[in-house]
This record gives C-alpha cells, structure tokens and sequence, in this order.
C-alpha cells in the first residue's frame, strides 16, 4: 500500500512536470475535432545559409499542402481565370511563360518583368523595388492589385468561406475556419519556403558529383574574378546579394525602383539583384524584362552600360561602355551560366499543381 | 492514548505528503524555468568592454554618397559603401602577456545595427599598455565557408583569386576634372598574399579594474589614402587581383584607426 502511495506520488509529479513544459498546441473544436498539426521540417541544403521561419509562422504539412493548393487555384482572382501559378508557372521556373510584362485578369499590362519564384526562404525583401520584407508580405501583394488577379481580399474571404472544402483545410492549417487575408498569405508563404533549388549541375559539381567542361569552367573563372565581375553582386551559393543596384541600364529613369520605395534619391534605379539559378528557364530578363535572352544580357555587361548617377560603384568598367568581354569568354561565361539550370527543381511533383493529379 | 499517538503519526505523514506536494509543485515548474541571474561577485576586477565603431573622413562624421572629400592626390570623392572585418582584438599587458578575442565582427558603416561588437568575455584585470587588432581575418579565420549567412557570406573572395572573404569594400566616386568615376577599394587575400593588417592603436593604454568600459575603434577613412603611399583613387578599380595595390593598402592600414576609451559603469565596493 505505502509502496503504491509513493509511486502515485512520482506519478503525479512526473505528470506535474511534463503538463508545466508542454507547450499548449493541440485545440478542441466544439464539434470535437482536434486542430493538431504536423510540424514540417525544412531540410536545408548543405553550403546554404540557415532558413529563418518567422515565429507567427511555423511550418506544418498542413500548411504547405494548403498553400499549394491556394497557390495554383484560380479562386483568387476576380474572374477565376488566374492563379499565382498564371504569373509564375513551374515549367518556367516559376516565371511568367517567357513575357515581359504580365498581364492582369482583364488584360491590363504590368510593368516589371515576373520574378521567378525560387529559393524564396532565403530572401529578405522581395519584389524589384524590395516593398516587402517577407514572403508572407509578398503574397498579399498580387491578389487585389488592379492590374493582377483583382480580387479585393473581403471578396476573397467571402469565396474561400463559402467554399465546401478551404474552411476545413484552414482549420487543420491554422486551427480556425475563419479564413482572413493573413492566413492565406501564411499558407501560400509556408509552400513557397518549400520551394528549394540545390540540384543543378553546379551544385553537383560542388558535391564531387559531376565535372564541367571545359567552357563552363572557362566561364567559371570569368564569372568569379574581375573580367566579369559578376560575384560582387551574384554572390554566394544563392547567386544574389538580395541588396539593390544600379547596374548601368539606363541613363535617366522613369521607373525609380527602390527609390520610389525609400524616397532616397541615391536609390533611384536601384533594384533588387535576381539570383541566377535557372536562368535558362526564365527570359526575358531584368526588372522590365527588356532583353529577350542570356546573350542579350552578357551583350549589355560588355558593351551596354551607360553612366547615371546613381550608377553602382562596381560597375568598374562604365567609362569603357562595359567589360569587353571577347567572343569566346562570352560563350563560356553562358555555359557556366547554364549550370545554374536546374531541372528537377522546375518538375518537383511537390511544386506542382495539385488539382492536375 | 495509543490511538493518539496513532492520529499524531497519521497527521506526520499527511504532513509530510503535503510538504511534497508542495516542493514537487514548485520543482515541477522551475522545471522549465530558464535561470540566468549571474552572481555578482565583488572581488572580481575583470573589466567588461564594448566596441563601437565610428567613421569619419579627414575627420568630419562619414555621410554616404555626397561627393564633397579631397585627398593628397587632388581627388574629389565620396564613398558609397564601407563594409569590413575587425577580428582578434588584443590587450597587451605590461608585464608582457597579452588576452585575445579570439573572435570577429563584421561592420557595416551604413547599417547602425553593427556598430556594435560585445564580445562575451571579460578582460582580466590588471595594466595594459596598448590595444591592437586584425583588419580583415587572420590565415586561420579567412578560410572559405565560415560563413554561410548574409551579411558576412556576402563579404566572399572568389576562391579563383585567393581564397576566403573580403577584409573591406570602400567604394565611391571620383569627380575627375567634371568626368564622375567609381572606384573600388576591395583588400583581401591575394594570390595567396594574406594581406590582412594588424594594427596596433597608439595611446591605447587601461587598466581592468572591473567595470565597464566603451572602447570606441574611429577610422579616418582619408587616411587609406596618405601614408606612407600616397594613392591617386582614379586607379583604385579593379584591384582585388593587384599586388601592388594590395600592399599599398595593407601599409597604409595601419593609422586609420584611433582609439577612444570611456567607462560607462564603475562597480563602487
């Protein structure tokens, strides 16, 4: 008897202690479901740098599969003619289907060229002029905007809560079927920081996997020194810095990019530098997405630049016009380019679209 | 009275069952209660410093981009962009030991949050004669892939030129009789020169008594340009790779930085 009373005791402790430390996640429902979902370990990618999940928004298995689903349904637009997957469509490496300019559910034209949606857990700011800081921020952007799916979000609310299914996929997301803006963005973000690209042929070549040939590692060294001078700004395994430059385009701007952002005008013509992964799949290219191929791009480095004022100091070679990049070394600089290509990231079933299966 | 003393016993035991319950309650949930009060001690004398950083030009305050500096060589300029490593900072004692960070920080002249380094250690007490420091990273630290997160990663040297990190970026523009040009002081490990500098700060005397002490690191950014090589900045572009220049900047390193020291905090026994 005395033995049994002590073990209650531990018992009752040991219970004592693990109810004092477990965190409080599981949620009842009245009807009796239980919102308890499974958390969604991200797998970083060796050399890359650590993914940082917001608090207020943790990964979960849930979340993602929702945000997929959100990501490629055309309920989010004002017609239901578009999605984000419209704009950013996976056989392009999530870009807009080789256009410059995209256009909105009732043809109205844009005016920057669609960024490729890729390794988006690492960036710190998107859009070309960096007016978001999150991804979360960032996927409440093209929703109502005018000229894309033109959806105020109250319209959006009251569609995704009168659907048959979304209230239910919500609660085991986010432990409510009162779907709002925030949460929409929250899913949509969690499925796009799934969206990792390590598997090209140069992160091959890192890993002792595969060898490059003799252009690609010509390009190699004409990439990462300061004949092309491309590392400054194309750095680290991420090929982007995710800070903003003036990279000799143009001589005067109307489209003022961080500038318009931060009021400073040294930030006039500054925009956001695009990593180069995939850049096979995603022409045309620039924030207007004015030059149709790689060649087009390697052209303007060489012999296109032209002098403003807030032109980057790294453009070393501006008073020549550029880097005079010989025939040969332009070529090789392009297969190097082209080891960024990355196809199984562009035909992860993950990424697909999950109303096509 | 033998049922007394059995009702006395009886009430021991509910006693002591209540006493720990009443433990085991307060154990169960400092459990999880995250302790970090540090005793203080008061025969301690280590002293506790903070780095800041502070940029100026031919000494006035660093503003960005404004073309409104001149130098020995005539030139008119402004900068842009100075990012850079300090690491290793050393306190020399008189009695001719000395105490290292061992340890960097990177500084971002235009991002405020890197204005300030403090390192978790204290200097032990005692007399110092002077203070010095690495520009840029020793053989040791400046090894590709120490860094894989931004901002520091952003610092890297292409390993076809050397290897490891840029030790600084000061870039700007040079009004060239009425033509604007930019110009790039980039200083790293080069073709397999370290480059890095090590410098020693004058009038760098203290003394660890305890307390805490702001230690303020002040580069004269004109001063990369003076002595002893004289540079003209309109053939400061395209350098990583240039010896020569490497090695002006590595010599000229090392009187650009002063040293200010202030305690903010004397613990009074």
């Amino acid at each position: 008897m005395k033995t049994f009373f002590k073990l209650l005791l531990f018992f009752v402790f040991g219970l004592l202690v693990l109810i004092a430390c477990k965190k409080d996640t599981a949620k009842e429902e009245p009807s009796g479901e239980v919102f308890d979902p499974t958390p969604y370990e991200i797998i970083k990618p060796t050399g890359f740098p650590d993914i940082i999940i917001p608090d207020d928004n943790p990964m979960t298995v849930e979340g993602v599969q929702l945000g997929r689903m959100l990501y490629y349904d055309k309920i989010l637009s004002g017609d239901n003619t578009q999605s984000c997957a419209s704009c950013h469509a996976p056989e392009f490496s999530f870009t807009d289907n080789g256009k410059q300019f995209s256009e909105g559910i009732d043809g109205s034209i844009g005016n920057r060229n669609s960024p490729s949606v890729i390794n988006t857990a690492w960036m710190p700011s998107f859009f070309w002029d960096g007016r978001a800081a999150t991804v979360e921020d960032q996927a409440l952007g093209p929703v109502p905007n005018p000229v894309e799916m033109n959806l105020p979000w109250p319209e959006a609310m009251q569609k995704l809560n009168a659907h048959p299914d979304y209230p239910d996929l919500f609660f085991k997301a986010f432990g409510t079927r009162e779907i709002d803006s925030m949460l929409v963005a929250k899913a949509i973000a969690q499925f796009e920081r799934t969206m990792i690209s390590s598997n090209s042929k140069w992160d091959r070549y890192l890993r002792n996997e595969a060898v490059l040939t003799q252009a690609e590692s010509q390009g190699f060294e004409i990439f990462f020194s300061e004949i092309g001078d491309c590392f400054h700004c194309h750095t680290t395994i991420l090929f982007t810095d995710n800070l903003f430059h003036n990279n000799g385009m143009d001589a005067a701007f109307t489209d003022l990019g961080l500038g318009e952002i931060s009021g400073n005008a040294n930030d006039i013509g500054k925009f956001k530098t695009p990593t180069l992964r995939n850049i096979e799949f995603t022409a045309p290219f620039m924030h207007d997405g004015r030059f149709e191929t790689i060649e087009d791009v390697v052209d303007f480095y060489s012999e296109g630049v032209v002098w403003s004022e807030t032109i980057d100091p790294l453009m070393k070679k501006v008073g020549q016009g550029g880097l005079h990049l010989t025939d040969d070394q332009k070529e090789n600089l392009i297969a190097f380019l082209k080891t960024l290509t990355d196809e199984s990231y562009i035909e992860n079933p993950d990424f697909s679209d999950p109303f096509e299966e | 009275m033998n049922k007394l003393i059995r009702k006395t016993k009886h009430m021991k035991k509910n006693l002591l069952i209540l006493m720990v319950l009443v433990l085991g309650t307060t154990l169960a949930f400092n459990a999880c209660k995250k302790t970090d009060d540090v005793p203080i001690d008061p025969v301690n004398k280590d002293a506790t410093v903070l780095f800041t950083l502070n940029h100026n030009v031919n000494g006035e305050q660093l503003v960005f981009d404004s073309i409104q500096y001149q130098n020995a060589s005539g030139n008119d300029y402004s900068v842009a962009t100075l990012k850079y490593f300090v690491s290793n900072i050393t306190f020399h004692s008189t009695n001719g030991s000395s105490f290292v960070i061992d340890g960097e920080h990177y500084v971002d002249a235009a991002d405020p949050s890197t204005l300030n380094y403090s390192p978790n250690v204290k200097i032990p007490e005692g007399e110092y004669s002077s203070i010095s420091f690495i520009f840029g990273l020793d053989t040791l630290k400046n090894k590709n892939g120490r860094y894989l997160n931004p901002p520091e990663s952003n610092m890297e040297w292409p390993p076809a030129m050397g290897q490891g990190y840029h030790y600084m970026k000061l870039e700007g523009k040079i009004d060239s009789a009425g033509t604007i040009k930019n110009f790039q002081a980039h200083t790293g490990q080069s073709m397999g020169n370290p480059y890095f500098i090590e410098v020693d700060l004058p009038n760098s005397g203290f003394t660890a008594e305890g307390g805490t002490f702001e230690i303020m690191l002040k580069m004269d950014i004109g001063k990369w340009w003076e002595t002893p090589n004289q540079i003209d900045l309109n053939f400061m572009t395209s350098m990583m790779g240039n010896q020569m220049l490497q090695q002006k900047l590595h010599e000229n390193g090392n009187d650009v930085f002063s040293i200010e020291i202030t305690p903010i905090l004397t613990i009074t026994d």
